[in-house]
């Protein structure tokens, strides 16, 4: 399971920061928490080397690192985090996300906050300066990405792994009890406390913008436009990172309304995204929020883009179809939006766990159906439905022979989607006395797929490798002084070559990117 | 009371036995000694019984025990039966019986040469004669296409054995199943969104998408097909696009009354004489769900992975950095990339 990831996580990190760099990373990867010394030891690299990508990775949050007392002296533990890798593979996703949302502006300053890893204001506004834009421009983008929480100020705990900061609170709360070695329940008991507490204190710290503290009612954002002067009057000792849970959260969003739009109408999909804006500032993880905020029929009613209209059958033009489309959403058997209660119209969420599972639910399908075809479909939905059933239960009610359905069954088996649990009559657990039950299930299916497309990731990439490595005379060319000014000119042939490098290369990294939001589906939704 | 005699050919019946075996025939169920005593003045037990034995021996009557007790009852054959079984030998007459009262779910030659009781040659010869004689034949069940099931010459297989409206000729009929659904998934569709504006939607009070006896009364009335369907195949054709994903079920809100929205079938009278509906289920296990079609169910969105070789690989597994199949040399890719 490791390999597939640190295969890509190589490929990333030699693509995104060099041969050097890489190295460092690959040997912080493989070797897990590791001290200077033992990477000069390992790396045939210059110290002068080491430190430097060391440096480039911690500014590009990839490294955390501690310090930590061994005896008489401090000694600095580094590590990678392998996730942070990987996330670079969807910066474009990232990016398309903030221009839907926050304009072309926003998106320049985003990608130098990419760029960068971390940057601070001026530095932000200078990268981003082009003819055209004036400094004010950008301070809205700022403000905007802000507001939005897009990217978000860093702290000085951001560069200690959680694992180092878990270590150092449980060793402050063993030092504030005496000091004296606890027993293993008591450990126990302490880290959940703790756990606790990280949780509760979660409001309070890491999601805020500037200098105030986390929004979570729309009605303290009415000085909206006073906390944007004080954001850009920020001063230049604090740095700013992207916030890639929020945007987790954005996309999901996205995706969620999207299915809405696909399922039913324009409409629709209309009202669950202004459903789920209404409470996204409240939202803080994609993996822990369970449902969106109420929000009333009439307060939805307001939220909704006059543009495109609720069409409802026999009622006429002009009144408002918001509470029909909110019921029959409810009715839908996807279940995605439930009623809350009675109140002011009736109060209405969207149920973000049910929606995460659809998510990966329906990208399962749409893989069963085309690798495995219709009825391998029909069937692997049956099984999501009715759980637990045995072959032939499965055959009559997909209304196919018995020998299709087997088919498709191992089919899908070999691939990660359907399962079989055996249930023994006796206790010799003879398999002739065995109930042999099919079923599906979509986290244990998220993992493999997850795996697959991380392997296949690392397929386009070394693919992509491949291609412009077969080409790399053709492109010292293409660099050649006397070409690039204009005195000398390619062949035909060579001409036809570069045109179909640029094809073949669009194709690979157009698909890596797709793969790349199949990934992101199925790890952070 | 009285019957037509014995035909000509037949055994010749004395006037006494026409008597005895018309009160017989009269007690549709079997007849006891009593029943029979009552019917007919001055006759005793002995006579009547000695009477019973030559009828029975002529194969006119069939001993059977009634009630509880197994008191001994007589039953008259009919006298079609009687002229098919008159002429059989003892064998053949054990044979018949077997089959026939096996009736239309058939009996299994193992099972039927066991019960008989004969030797296995004398069995089989006298089954390939009951079968000659068009007495008697066998079929093949659906689900054991190896076991031969024997039957009465005259009955129809039951839905066991030939697997019901869904079987032609012993195979699941794929393509009719397609068909079918196929039709029923338009009919949904038209249902399923307002006429007059294809981008709104019903609100969701709205009663009027079909249920599954909408769909076989729709079925029974196109003429889309010349095969019988019950409401329990219709049933499993709309479970079966339900589970495709294709189409969503709403519950039933209460009772569903005949609004003239249903202007599709052109006649209210819900007993239609023509060849389709023989039974026309109305309960509410049936009715209990409306159906409604998904709006682009067809037009999923499409999936990265299998765009691209890797997702329909078959040697992925085997695929490795290094390895003799890798990305580099792999050939999918050639294909992909240079199509």
């Amino acid at each position: 399971m490791p390999g597939v990831r640190l295969r890509l996580a190589k490929a990333i990190l030699l693509e995104h920061f060099g041969p050097v760099v890489q190295q460092v990373g690959v040997a912080l990867l493989e070797r897990g928490r590791t001290t200077l010394t033992v990477l000069f030891r390992r790396l045939e690299l210059s110290q002068k080397q080491v430190r430097e990508s060391l440096f480039t990775l911690i500014q590009h949050n990839v490294v955390t690192y501690a310090e930590t007392a061994e005896g008489s002296r401090m000694v600095v533990y580094y590590q990678a985090d392998i996730d942070a890798i990987l996330v670079r593979d969807r910066f474009p996703l990232y990016m398309r996300a903030v221009r839907e949302r926050c304009g072309d502006d926003s998106e320049k300053m985003f990608v130098q906050v990419l760029r960068h890893g971390r940057a601070n204001y001026d530095l932000l506004v200078e990268q981003s300066r082009e003819p055209g834009i004036t400094r004010d421009q950008l301070s809205e983008a700022f403000s905007t990405l802000i507001d939005s929480r897009i990217i978000r100020e860093c702290h000085a705990q951001d560069s200690i792994s959680t694992e180092d900061r878990m270590m150092g609170e449980e060793a402050a709360e063993v030092a504030r009890r005496g000091g004296l070695p606890l027993t293993a329940t008591e450990m126990t008991k302490l880290r959940r406390e703790l756990a606790l507490r990280r949780e509760v204190s979660y409001d309070e710290s890491a999601e805020t913008g500037a200098k105030r503290k986390v929004v979570l009612d729309l009605e303290e954002v009415q000085n909206k436009k006073f906390a944007a002067e004080a954001n850009t009057t920020a001063d230049p000792t604090k740095f700013y990172r992207a916030n890639f849970d929020r945007l987790h959260i954005l996309l999901r969003n996205a995706a969620v309304a999207r299915v809405a739009e696909q399922r039913m109408n324009l409409g629709s999909g209309e009202v669950v995204r202004k459903l789920l804006s209404a409470s996204e500032h409240k939202m803080k993880h994609c993996k822990t929020d369970w449902k969106s905020d109420p929000v009333s029929q009439i307060m939805l009613s307001s939220l909704l883009d006059p543009n495109i209209p609720l069409h409802v059958d026999g009622r006429p033009a002009g009144s408002s179809g918001t509470l029909d489309y909110l019921e029959a959403l409810t009715q839908d058997d996807m279940h995605l939006v439930t009623k809350e209660s009675e109140a002011g119209g009736g109060q209405f969420s969207v149920n973000l766990q049910t929606a995460g599972i659809e998510l990966k639910g329906r990208m399962m399908e749409s893989i069963v159906q085309e690798k495995f075809g219709d009825t391998a479909r029909r069937i692997w939905r049956i099984l999501l439905l009715m759980q637990k059933l045995n072959e032939t239960q499965v055959a009559k009610l997909a209304l196919c022979p018995l020998k299709t359905a087997r088919h498709c069954l191992y089919a899908m088996m070999n691939a990660g989607l359907a399962f079989i649990q055996d249930v023994p009559k006796t206790l010799d657990h003879s398999a002739a006395r065995t109930f042999f039950l099919w079923y599906v299930s979509i986290p244990k299916s998220t993992t493999q797929l997850a795996q697959s497309a991380y392997s296949t990731l690392g397929n386009l990439k070394q693919r992509r490798a491949t291609e412009i490595d077969a080409r790399a005379r053709l492109i010292e060319k293409m660099g050649r002084s006397d070409i690039v000014d204009g005195s000398a000119q390619l062949n035909d042939a060579e001409l036809l070559a570069v045109d179909n490098l640029n094809r073949v290369v669009a194709t690979l990294v157009g698909s890596e990117v797709r793969v790349a939001e199949m990934v992101m589906t199925l790890e952070e939704f | 009371m009285s019957k037509r005699p014995a035909k000509a050919g037949l055994t010749v019946l004395s006037s006494d036995e026409q008597t005895l075996l018309a009160i017989v025939r009269a007690h549709a169920k079997g007849a006891d000694l009593d029943d029979i005593k009552g019917q007919l003045d001055g006759w005793d037990d002995n006579q009547i019984l000695t009477h019973m034995n030559a009828l029975s021996q002529k194969q006119y009557v069939d001993f059977m025990s009634m009630g509880k007790s197994g008191k001994l009852a007589f039953k008259a054959r009919s006298a079609e039966e009687a002229t098919k079984t008159g002429g059989m030998k003892d064998e053949e007459r054990v044979i018949y019986r077997l089959v026939k009262e096996a009736k239309n779910s058939g009996i299994w030659i193992k099972q039927l040469k066991d019960r008989s009781g004969l030797h296995t040659q004398l069995a089989n010869t006298v089954i390939k004669n009951l079968e000659k004689k068009n007495i008697i034949k066998w079929v093949k069940p659906v689900k054991t296409p190896h076991k031969k099931v024997y039957m009465l010459f005259e009955l129809e297989p039951s839905t066991e054995l030939t697997g019901g409206a869904w079987y032609t000729d012993n195979e699941m009929d794929m393509d009719f199943i397609e068909q079918l659904s196929t039709q029923v998934y338009k009919y949904i569709v038209m249902k399923s969104f307002p006429a007059k504006n294809k981008d709104a939607i019903f609100p969701p009070s709205h009663s009027a998408y079909p249920s599954a006896s909408d769909i076989h009364k729709f079925i029974s009335k196109s003429g889309l097909t010349t095969v019988p369907l019950s409401v329990a195949d219709v049933q499993a054709l709309l479970d079966r696009l339900y589970y495709d994903g294709k189409v969503t079920r709403i519950q039933k809100s209460g009772h569903h009354e005949f609004d003239d929205s249903d202007r599709m079938d052109t006649d209210d009278d819900f007993l239609d004489e023509d060849g389709g509906g023989r039974e026309v289920v109305r309960d509410m296990d049936t009715d209990i769900w409306m159906y409604k079609a998904v709006r682009g169910s067809a037009l999923e969105e499409r999936n990265a992975w299998t765009d691209m070789p890797c997702g329909r690989c078959p040697v992925f597994d085997f695929c490795s950095e290094t390895g003799p199949v890798n990305p580099s040399n792999c050939r999918y890719f050639k294909d992909w990339l240079s199509a």
